[in-house]
């Protein structure tokens, strides 16, 4: 057997396992044996590369927010298998999570947008304002207030929200339209984001509705923080709008913030 | 205590209810539950994603994404082009998902879709350099194996890690790149691979085996370049002592 | 008369103080926590969720039967408990009856005893949840409790907003996402983790499965690895205004073309122990990177 006939077999065989010729010719040939141990060592490193790698969250909900565009989804199956009895039974309770998942996709939607795109895709007329309200109370110091790492507070940056007429969770929810919006002549695409994303801000001051002290207490603290590292974020990609690690802290950040919102509706603290 | 025999439970406050029920009669903290559907099979996602369900797309999605998104970022090397042709990928399978009968497996056709979605991409992104057809599909007799005469081979054994394997299979032509990742990263067959590239086993294995000795090549001139790279990082650290 | 009034007063004078004591006790009696215990039988791997809407503190813990036992104590006035099993399912809610104003007012505290395969969905406000030598898929959830795992296996899913997370000796993958909360990794064998929080520090100081993934991110916590030279890790380091200190230069050998990967601004490194075959991935947005060498 000569080399180009062993390259052969390794051709059609692999590496393992070699049939006798092929190994009596790797046994006498020092550039078979170093060919066929180089290709050893880099298939066995290739195998142990991941097969699998975790796609960012973004892009399930962009590829949803595409296949709702193009009409690929429609009515659950799940939905129309429920029995209605029981159905009716969990209206109550269903109604709020409509309003909240509807918001917490909204913010993911415009996280994975702000991400994704340098500048907004159109113009469509402002619809219904997404669920929730009031303008946020000054920052209360809790009791044990978890100091940020530096040791110092974290500085909370003026809240100034647009008053959004309030939506009362239980009665005619109705999910919010995705807003669209245009750029500004400045070509500035954060000063003309939309109003119900950036601004929702529940009102957390009241009384507990059932539940914990402690618990209210730290979900406004850290309200205050998620409002606090946006505001920095902003701040930061206004002076550099192509810093792409600055716009995916944003992005992580808008998201945490639909989370704790989500969470912060869907336990009734809000004052409605 | 065994709950089976029930206890009264009517009082104001402490335990109002406890049952131990068959599995039929289902009460209303267990209708409480996530509404992911862990109990579908594939085919049952798909039959359900074919009339337009939204939790079975998500099933789907949530079943091949990792894959997918590995295979696109491997042949393209970077997160932002892998996540556009990711989402193409699924977008495409998404929309004829209605046509799928099942004559293949359902992993080997989407595979097939990702596939010609990447190479589309990267034929369109060619380098005016290289021949179209010698960077996409190289030609047997053209780009086999070649061996430097003169020079020894530099054995590959210890030097191998991760970033240069991974910088080098960047450096392979498409086609044997995607051979490569599919058969040694993947683990897919030769038979799958002809499946999904629409060629032969043979072809298959052809391919694979030059991808191997190609990156072998690409590895050893990495080493040798990071070698010669310490050697005058040496040289300058010890000239400036002087 | 004179001493028949006497004897009438002392009477009438007990008789309320007996009174007065009476209904203090059973005042106190009717705020006093109560203890109840529950046992289910299950046949192969049950689902225990808990669903806790007040404070409360949350223990689970295995045994070798198939059995799960739940014991609960809460102030039967104040904190209404269900418990329902359906097939291998156990659901429990804690819910209050009374709005609070002062912290564990109103409050259900958990000890389950569970199979050791058993997965579980633990949800509670304040108050720890801890859970020790069970194996299963877990997601925790807590408001501003901190979540305490020791020898866990499985795909373990933490959410908290202000709590902080410890895992000792665990396997399988993490995922920890927290506002305020961080999170310390210690002796654990895992072979992926994501772990993000916004404030809170975030520590691994565990063994580097080949071809793992950890991916370690705090916008302005610190975020620290160990390692020992005989691992294989390949690290991308990066914050964007923090710093990123490499304390174990000699072990970590810098990736010549570390530069050109470099696309953002900020302080990057990226660098492989071995042959690199663990990823590890940390970010910061101010917060300080910090790669030890374990002693």
């Amino acid at each position: 057997m000569q080399c180009k006939d062993f390259e052969a077999v390794l051709e059609q065989e692999g590496l393992a396992p070699l049939p006798l010729a092929a190994k009596s010719h790797l046994a006498q040939c020092s550039a078979c044996q170093n060919l066929f141990a180089d290709l050893s060592v880099l298939v066995s490193a290739a195998q142990q590369l991941p097969a699998e790698m975790n796609p960012p969250q973004r892009l399930w909900v962009s590829l949803r927010a595409q296949m709702e565009r193009e009409g690929l989804i429609k009515q659950p199956m799940a939905v129309a298998e429920e029995k209605a009895h029981w159905w009716q039974a969990l209206t109550t309770l269903f109604k709020p999570r409509v309003l909240v998942t509807a918001g917490a996709a909204l913010a993911l939607a415009f996280a994975a947008f702000l991400t994704f795109h340098r500048s907004p895709m159109g113009v469509t007329n402002r619809s219904t304002p997404a669920p929730s309200v009031a303008q946020v109370p000054p920052p209360v110091q809790p009791n044990g207030v978890r100091p940020s790492s530096s040791g110092s507070p974290i500085p909370v940056p003026d809240p100034a929200p647009q008053a959004i007429a309030s939506a009362k969770p239980r009665a005619n929810p109705k999910p919010p339209a995705i807003q669209h919006f245009k750029p500004s002549p400045s070509d500035n695409v954060y000063a003309s984001f939309p109003v119900a994303l950036q601004d929702v801000e529940p009102n957390v001051n009241g009384p507990s509705l059932r539940g914990s002290v402690e618990a209210d207490a730290s979900l406004r603290e850290n309200l205050r923080v998620i409002n606090a590292v946006i505001a920095e974020c902003r701040k930061h990609l206004k002076k550099y709008p192509n810093d792409t690690m600055a716009r995916e802290y944003l992005a992580s950040a808008y998201r945490q913030k639909a989370e704790l919102v989500a969470t912060i509706l869907d336990s009734g603290r809000s004052e409605q | 205590m065994c709950a089976s025999s029930a206890i009264a439970g009517t009082t104001l406050g402490g335990i109002r209810r406890i049952r131990n029920t068959s599995s039929a009669a289902i009460g209303l903290l267990a209708r409480q539950r996530p509404t992911e559907p862990v109990a579908w099979t594939e085919a049952e996602a798909i039959r359900r994603a074919q009339a337009g369900d939204a939790a079975a797309f998500e099933h789907l999605f949530q079943l091949h994404s990792r894959r997918v998104y590995a295979l696109c970022l491997r042949m393209v090397g970077n997160p932002a082009d892998a996540e556009d042709l990711a989402q193409e990928a699924f977008l495409q399978l998404f929309r004829k998902i209605a046509t799928f009968r099942g004559e293949s497996a359902f992993s080997t056709w989407l595979h097939r879709m990702t596939v010609n979605v990447v190479l589309m991409r990267l034929r369109k992104k060619s380098l005016p350099t290289d021949s179209l057809e010698e960077s996409l599909e190289p030609d047997s007799e053209s780009t086999g194996p070649k061996r430097d005469v003169g020079a020894p081979d530099l054995r590959l054994s210890g030097a191998v890690d991760r970033v240069n394997l991974e910088r080098s299979i960047e450096k392979l032509p498409p086609g044997y790149r995607t051979v490569f990742i599919l058969h040694d990263v993947q683990g897919y067959e030769h038979n799958e691979i002809a499946d999904i590239m629409g060629c032969s086993v043979g072809n298959s294995k052809s391919q694979l085996h030059k991808a191997r000795t190609r990156l072998r090549e690409l590895l050893q001139e990495e080493i040798r370049e990071q070698a010669r790279q310490e050697r005058h990082a040496a040289k300058t650290q010890t000239g400036s002592l002087d | 008369m004179i001493l028949n009034l006497k004897q009438n007063k002392r009477t009438v004078l007990s008789a309320v103080g007996t009174g007065i004591l009476f209904s203090a006790a059973a005042t106190a009696l009717a705020a006093a926590p109560e203890q109840k215990e529950h046992h289910f039988e299950v046949k192969g791997r049950p689902t225990v969720v808990l669903q806790n809407i007040v404070d409360g503190r949350i223990e689970v813990k295995s045994s070798k039967s198939l059995e799960v036992v739940v014991i609960s104590s809460s102030s039967p006035q104040k904190v209404a408990i269900d418990v329902e099993q359906v097939g291998d399912r156990i659901d429990i809610s804690a819910t209050g009856l009374v709005n609070s104003t002062q912290p564990h007012e109103v409050e259900a505290n958990f000890t389950l005893t569970v199979p050791e395969q058993t997965e579980l969905q633990l949800k509670t406000q304040t108050g720890l949840i801890y859970v020790e030598q069970v194996n299963g898929d877990m997601q925790l959830e807590s408001v501003a409790g901190d979540v305490n795992l020791k020898e866990v296996s499985g795909y373990i899913i933490v959410k908290t907003t202000g709590g902080s997370l410890k895992c000792t000796q665990c396997t399988g993958k993490l995922d920890f996402a927290s506002i305020g909360g961080g999170a310390q990794v210690l002796q654990s064998s895992l072979m992926k983790i994501n772990l993000m929080t916004t404030t809170g520090n975030l520590l691994y100081d565990g063994e580097f499965v080949r071809t793992g993934i950890y991916t370690m991110k705090s916008t302005k916590g610190s975020v620290e690895v160990h390692f020992s030279p005989t691992d294989s890790l390949d690290v991308d380091a990066r914050s964007l205004t923090g710093t990123v200190d490499n304390q174990a230069a000699e072990f970590l050998r810098p990736d010549a073309h570390g530069p050109h990967h470099s696309r953002n601004r900020g302080n990057s490194f990226f660098g492989t122990v071995g042959q690199g075959l663990a990823k590890v991935e940390l970010s910061s947005y101010s917060g300080t990177i910090r790669i030890l060498k374990r002693p």
